[in-house]
């Protein structure tokens, strides 16, 4: 019969974690204490920190942002490859020198997004020590355009990486 | 009456802290000295922040602390390394996990070589339960999961750690 789970529960918990060295209390006394001085030497000896205002409750329509912010995001992309389904004759002489490009026979075929990665980094605290939720997607767009004429296609990708920061109420 | 240098509040939440916070990072980083390092920036970062943290605030500090951790291997390419096989050992420089006394060695030795053995999901969330003292709600905030999935990892860790751990202690552990 296997041990119940408070069983190895209490086995771990028995240990104690080490302790880490001395030295490393007062070299975070240190750093706080020079941060302590640099606020105190900034502020007005009247100054009165206050906390900001208590941040209102969620709404249901707050969630809606980054959705709003990732259809803009997506119509630029659409608006972009219908842009640039007509790339620069110079750039297309360059990359076939013998027999010019001629644009219009390019065809945009497809421009597509894809999240390859997630990465939720949890709670961090910015710059400004606000408190947020980090997530880090990686992505890559790939735009492809064809010449019915030839065959050919052309074919490119770009990687992105977007990190999202939502604001954290603690209280 | 102003607290004197021994008492202050950063230190009274460093002293409680500090032993889990360093175990917890040493998860990813590969040397005691690398932990600390990490403890240190996380904890002056979150004592900017939280100049009067409670234990309710504790979540955010391990959650910088990983995310510190994170950050500094990313300074110095480990961290992708880490990304593409997450279950890859960390080379380590030897010093032990925990502070035992002398009949509890050999397990902690057993326990820490276990602990390296088990998906890194499992392990921190093992960290943050067992000795990091959080509740599941707790972890769910740290790690930025559903309290559900981090329930799920805890027990999977903990089986995974019994039978791992049965193979050391056949006497305590089998029956």
């Amino acid at each position: 019969m296997n041990p119940p789970d408070s069983e190895i529960e209490d086995l771990l918990r028995a240990l104690r974690p080490r302790p880490p060295r001395a030295e490393l209390e007062e070299s975070i006394g240190a750093q706080i204490a020079a941060r302590t001085i640099a606020v105190a030497e900034r502020l007005p000896a009247a100054a009165v920190l206050r906390r900001g205002p208590a941040a209102a409750p969620a709404r249901w329509w707050q969630g809606w942002g980054w959705a709003f912010a990732g259809a803009v995001t997506a119509a630029v992309i659409i608006v972009g490859a219908e842009h640039f389904s007509s790339p620069p004759a110079a750039a297309l002489a360059t990359a076939v020198p013998a027999e010019p490009f001629v644009t219009e026979q390019l065809e945009h075929v497809d421009s597509t997004a894809e999240i390859v990665a997630t990465e939720d980094e949890g709670l961090v605290l910015t710059d400004n020590a606000e408190p947020v939720h980090r997530v880090r997607f990686t992505s890559y767009e790939r735009h492809i355009w064809t010449n019915p004429a030839t065959g050919a296609l052309m074919e490119y990708t770009v990687p992105r990486e977007d990190i999202r920061l939502t604001p954290i109420a603690l209280q | 009456m102003t607290p004197t240098p021994t008492d202050e509040p950063w230190r009274l939440c460093y002293r409680e802290l500090a032993p889990k916070l360093v175990l917890f990072a040493r998860q990813w980083v590969p040397s005691l000295a690398d932990a600390e390092d990490v403890v240190q920036t996380a904890f002056v970062k979150f004592w900017r922040h939280q100049p009067e943290a409670q234990p309710e605030h504790y979540p955010l500090l391990y959650s910088t602390v990983r995310t510190t951790a994170l950050d500094l291997l990313r300074g110095d390419g480990r961290r992708a390394r880490r990304e593409a096989d997450p279950d890859a050992d960390v080379l380590r420089d030897g010093q032990p996990f925990f502070d035992s006394a002398v009949e509890l060695r050999e397990t902690a030795e057993l326990v820490e070589r276990a602990m390296q053995q088990i998906p890194s999901e499992q392990r921190e969330v093992l960290a943050l339960r067992i000795w990091g003292e959080l509740t599941f709600a707790e972890i769910a905030e740290t790690l930025g999961e559903s309290i559900n999935t981090v329930a799920s990892r805890h027990r999977y860790a903990l089986e995974a750690m019994r039978r791992v751990l049965k193979n050391y202690e056949p006497a305590r552990l089998r029956n």
